[in-house]
């Protein structure tokens, strides 16, 4: 049982393909999670992944705490099912389930536990000395789940494994599946390409396309709350239907008007577009309006209420027995044969006494519609807004924002009439700042809270903490280094200071910085991480030093007070030896005998079966001839003699062929019952012999334990030497692995945790690659052999201020802003070096993000 | 109707019996020259030109002879062979599946180079390469013995890989994962559950690789010509000499003692056969995925 993390994982093909992009995920131990999207998506590389069956291209997979990118599946503890099953074949279904756990060296006693166990909760008991060619499909899939549970696995893997089998058995299967996650508590993740599956078995669903999450959520978020087209029309049958609207705001409600087609306006109340932004709601913009077919209703009683009621000319019925589909169309003229922007399906309790053509009233249940925008296809009306859009005016130095006052100093514009201000929510400080405001309300979204807080006539959206409640009062500051003003057509006037200065720089090793730098500090900064090293392994190397004279000062005793009675011990081992021997001898015979037994009587069985067949046709082909020659003797009529005679050839012809054919099913029929009885026969034998063996075996460990404790111990104490040195000299060749980023001409040390992250995606490509260090404007540290720059501007936002600094790298002019914390003089060289861990670190050729 | 079923009915049968017709006269033209041999080994004096011995030349004697010459010991011969094809057929057969097994499971670069380049080595013929192996043999002081033979052979065995990759290509690579998963390695895979699969293939390589060196004669000549000695021989170069040997007091039909031999070649061929075909037939790919 584990939680699994991945962080921006990256699958990238040779070709430059990119199977899976950033990938962020978090699981969380016993969840069954489902991936689902359409064929190519990456979900199955994804898992694949995971599984360890795929290399990891760039990012990091964490299983628990640990970092598996570079372990074999093996070490991960992973069990996964195959769409195909992948049994294999030459094994009993038995052999199957315990290969792994025999891989793994497990007393056999234990396999045969966890086997019994499986077969049990599986209902494979009956089953379990035959071979997977002669079960049915729903069967080898269940051996295949059980091979998957008695390892107990801290994640299981299911790889499409129901897209082979029928309908029938699918569900079925999916319940057997449901059931086990319960019982086991196991974390499950799960592929498929079938919503339905995704639907109902998982706790959380991630859609993916293209390689890229478009929505993880639970089943019920994303049919309720799809963020974009995609997912809107991937969840849910019948698919959702989709038409293209302008929205209206007015003073009470909103108005839907229809773009492809002649239809009456709907309206939906202000509440519903609280969250969209101002421009989707002039009455201009094209936008996509999302309605699942149950939100259309065509029950007398619905549109009996007379409000928001559309015309749909009906074109068929698809009849469900307790439900029935009616699709038509909103357009009153034109085909019907083909799906079109205007095509719509309605769920109704029954046809109602529609006819396909007629044209019928049905009624919109506006507080279940979607929208989107028409091609970034996302929701319009997400749960969290990325920005607050505000109206604003500007001129001579003041800004009407939140009542009068005066305009940041470094935003460019002077005058601006009845414009916009778009704030991102990530801009906006509750609880500092000057603008007052009051809570209206707040909501918990994705374990964030966002409140809608009213400053004078204005309302805004802001991230709060847990303890503001309803109708506090709270202080607002506002980071204008981050707002993006616009006038009233929506031009950009203002746009907002990049979050990142971009740094451009290269991976080099120790070597090569120290040749060129011959900077002291990178050699005592190797020499001090060596002798930190040393110290720490110095101090448990003495350890296991006294641990070692202490354990042989007592094996030592031990071993004088033993000596007097090997002799005796010896004889006794000796005598126990024989015995098992003499034991496994007469096993074998037995079951030498009791296979060639069972071998012969099955070949009698055979015998006689086939022997009865053949009797049978040959008695058959003796009636059918005498038959025929008393027809033939009897009868006058020269065309009935020629058709008996004609249908008795026949009959002699086809008859071999029937009998090869009844002989060949009755030896596959006795095939079966034969193999299960030899595989039971030689796994029993197995089993036995090797308990037998192992008592041997164990019997002379413990002899050895006693008797020579002396031995055991300088044993046992060589080997936590061995691996003790091995650690140490691991631990020492990380510590003198130094590698360094190259700005310029400038070298910096990289933290080991970053430098793992960067090896970890690009391999031993890492030299080869130039790398992109985007450092946000609080990120930089003085340091002496930095990059220089000359300070020459302060940036001033009102709340916060910047200094605009100039330098030189790769020849050309690099500008950073450094937020300000300290005072610095307008012209000062000052020399910085990013702080990385703060930094995002990309590779620039095919921008993976590294770190 | 009825007419109509009766003549389709009889163009099947002249069908059948025009195949099986010239069927069995190719059956007879394949077995012509095996009688011939037979009926030649039990002739007392050498006659080349006729099929059967003539009636009074009727003998075994040349069998005999076959195990008691000394100038041409027979036995020897032929336990040359056998060593030097049981050796070459089990050291190929496991070079050969494994060499298939890597280029059917790996990917590695320059995979598909090596196929094509093996492939087009393929094409010439080996014994372009034989005085380069001479004298690599005699670099190694190796020249002297027939039992280079194995060396030479099972050297270029993985050449004939191709076969056993296509069947490897046909098991589910989900069982490779399978078995990775449950904690085994690549050499697991290959060891305890793609061969265990493959035992039709494990036969028909078996089979190749024992009758390639058994029957082979261009190599086996030019190791053993400088040899003086008969016993550094293997079956085909020493029934050869037997040919172009004149009839002595000690060989008095050399013609015949070389067919006896020729009949006797055929027998361990046949016993591998006819042993081994019964696993040859035993499929059991069946039921490893969805069937």
């Amino acid at each position: 049982m584990a939680s699994l993390k991945l962080e921006h994982i990256y699958k990238v093909y040779p070709n430059g393909h990119k199977a899976v992009s950033d990938f962020n995920m978090d699981i969380k131990d016993g969840e069954f999670i489902v991936f689902v999207g359409p064929s190519g998506c990456g979900k199955s590389t994804t898992l694949r992944m995971i599984a360890g069956l795929e290399e990891i291209s760039a990012g990091e997979l964490y299983i628990g705490d640990t970092l598996v990118n570079d372990m074999e599946p093996k070490e991960r503890d992973i069990a996964m099912v195959f769409q195909n099953y992948a049994l294999y074949p030459h094994m009993t279904v038995y052999e199957n389930m315990a290969f792994g756990l025999t891989l793994r060296k497990m007393p056999r006693s234990e396999i045969h536990e966890k086997v019994m166990w499986a077969a049990e909760a599986l209902g494979l008991k009956e089953y379990l000395d035959r071979k997977p060619k002669a079960m049915s499909g729903g069967q080898r899939q269940r051996v295949s789940l059980g091979r998957a549970i008695l390892r107990n696995p801290k994640v299981m893997l299911l790889d499409e494994p129901l897209s082979n089998l029928d309908a029938k058995l699918r569900s079925q299967m999916r319940s057997v599946i449901s059931k086990l996650h319960q019982s086991l508590a196991t974390t499950f993740i799960y592929v498929t390409h079938d919503q339905v599956e995704a639907m109902t078995l998982g706790t959380r669903v991630c859609v993916m396309k293209l390689g890229k999450i478009q929505q993880v959520d639970t089943p019920q978020n994303l049919y309720n709350h799809p963020v974009n087209i995609f997912v809107a029309g991937f969840i849910g049958t019948p698919q959702m239907n989709f038409f293209n609207v302008t929205l209206k705001k007015g003073a009470k409600d909103v108005e839907f008007g229809w773009c492809d087609c002649e239809q009456p306006t709907l309206h939906a109340p202000n509440d519903l577009v609280l969250k969209t932004k101002q421009r989707y709601l002039n009455g201009d913009v094209k936008v996509v309006l999302g309605l699942r077919c149950e939100a259309i209703s065509a029950e007398p009683e619905d549109v009996a209420k007379g409000d928001n009621l559309i015309n749909v000319r009906v074109s068929h019925f698809e009849e469900l027995g307790n439900e029935t589909l009616i699709y038509g169309d909103l357009k009153e003229v034109g085909g019907l044969m083909s799906t079109s922007k205007t095509s719509v399906i309605i769920k109704a309790t029954s046809k109602h006494g529609y006819k396909p053509g007629d044209v019928i009233k049905a009624r919109v249940d506006m507080s279940k519609c979607h929208l989107f925008d028409s091609e970034t296809e996302m929701t319009i009306i997400p749960a969290i807004p990325n920005e607050d859009v505000l109206p604003i005016t500007i001129e001579n130095g003041k800004m009407d924002l939140f009542g009068k006052e005066n305009k940041p100093e470094a935003l460019p514009c002077d005058l601006v009439q009845n414009g916009f201000i778009s704030i991102p929510l990530s801009a906006i400080s509750v609880g500092e700042g000057s603008v007052k405001g009051k809570v209206k309300s707040v909501e918990e979204v994705d374990g964030k809270h966002l409140a809608l807080i009213e400053v004078g006539d204005k309302s805004l959206f802001a991230f709060v903490d847990e303890n503001v409640k309803e109708k506090a009062a709270v202080t607002l500051s506002i980071d204008y280094s981050r707002v993006t003003i616009m006038d009233k057509e929506e031009k950009v006037i203002v746009s907002p200071l990049d979050e990142h200065d971009l740094l451009n720089s290269s991976f080099v090793n120790y070597k090569t910085a120290f040749e060129v730098t011959q900077n002291p500090d990178f050699e005592a900064e190797k020499q001090a991480r060596l002798d930190k090293v040393y110290e720490e392994f110095g101090k448990i190397r003495a350890d296991l030093d006294a641990e070692k004279a202490a354990a042989m000062e007592e094996a030592n005793k031990a071993q004088i007070a033993a000596n007097p009675n090997i002799a005796a011990k010896q004889a006794e081992l000796d005598k126990m030896i024989a015995d098992a021997k003499a034991e496994l001898k007469e096993l074998s015979a037995t079951y030498k005998k009791d296979l060639a037994e069972a071998k012969q009587k099955h070949a009698g069985i055979k015998k006689e079966a086939i022997a009865a067949i053949e009797a049978q046709y040959k008695k058959m082909l003796e009636d059918e001839t005498k038959d025929y020659k008393l027809a033939v003797s009897t009868n006058k009529d020269k065309e009935a003699i020629r058709a008996r005679k004609l249908s008795y050839q026949l009959f002699k012809e086809s008859l071999p062929a029937m009998r090869t054919n009844d002989i060949s099913n009755k030896e596959n029929a006795l095939a079966f019952d034969s193999e299960t009885e030899i595989n039971g026969l030689k796994s029993r034998y197995a089993q036995n012999k090797f308990l037998l063996t192992s008592k041997i075996k164990e019997g002379k460990d413990n002899f050895n334990k006693e008797n020579y404790p002396l031995k055991e111990c300088e044993k046992l104490y060589a080997k936590k030497q061995a691996e003790f040195d091995a650690k140490e000299k691991d631990a020492l060749l990380h510590a003198e692995l130094m590698f360094f980023f190259k700005f310029d001409d400038i070298y910096q040390i990289i933290p080991n945790n970053i430098t793992d992250k960067i090896i970890q995606g690009l391999g031993n490509k890492v030299f080869t690659k130039t790398f992109r260090v985007e450092v946000p404007h609080t990120a930089y540290v003085k340091a002496d052999k930095g990059l220089e720059f000359t300070v020459t501007s302060l940036v001033n936002y009102g709340d916060v201020k910047y200094y605009k600094c100039v330098g030189r790298m790769y020849d050309k002019d690099q500008v950073i802003y450094i937020r300000k914390t300290e005072e610095l003089s307008l012209g000062e060289k000052i020399r910085v070096l990013p702080d990385l861990s703060k930094c995002e670190i990309y590779e620039t050729a095919l921008n993976i993000r590294l770190y | 109707m009825a007419k109509h079923v009766r003549s389709a009915r009889a163009v099947e049968k002249t069908r059948r019996v025009l195949v099986y017709v010239i069927l069995s006269i190719i059956s007879i033209i394949w077995v012509i020259p095996f009688l011939y041999l037979i009926f030649q080994s039990l002739s007392a004096n050498a006659n080349p030109g006729s099929f059967f011995p003539a009636s009074g030349d009727w003998t075994l004697k040349n069998y005999g002879l076959l195990f008691s010459s000394t100038i041409a010991p027979f036995f020897r011969w032929w336990l040359n062979t056998f060593i030097i094809a049981a050796a070459s057929a089990v050291l190929q057969t496991i070079f050969v599946l494994m060499t298939a097994y890597a280029l059917s499971r790996l990917r590695f670069k320059g995979r598909q180079g090596i196929m094509k380049l093996i492939l087009l080595l393929g094409m010439f013929p080996g014994f372009l390469g034989m005085v380069v192996i001479y004298m690599i043999l005699r670099l190694f002081g190796l020249s002297g013995s027939v039992f280079s033979l194995i060396i030479v052979y099972v050297a270029s065995s993985a050449m004939s890989y191709y076969i056993a990759k296509g069947f490897f290509d046909t098991i589910p690579k989900s069982l490779d994962e399978a078995v990775l998963i449950d904690g085994g390695n690549k050499n697991t895979v290959f060891w305890r559950v793609i061969l265990p699969m493959s035992k039709p293939i494990i036969i028909y390589t078996v089979l190749v690789s024992f009758t390639g060196p058994w029957g082979d004669f261009m190599f086996a000549s030019l190791l053993s010509q400088g040899a003086s000695d008969m016993a550094q021989k293997t079956v085909a170069v020493g029934l050869k000499a037997l040919l172009t040997t004149a009839p002595s007091a000690a060989l008095p039909n050399p013609y015949g003692l070389f067919c006896a031999g020729a009949v006797f070649v055929s027998i361990p061929i046949m016993a591998l056969f006819f042993w081994l075909q019964r696993y040859y037939v035993e499929g059991i790919a069946g039921g490893a995925v969805k069937g």
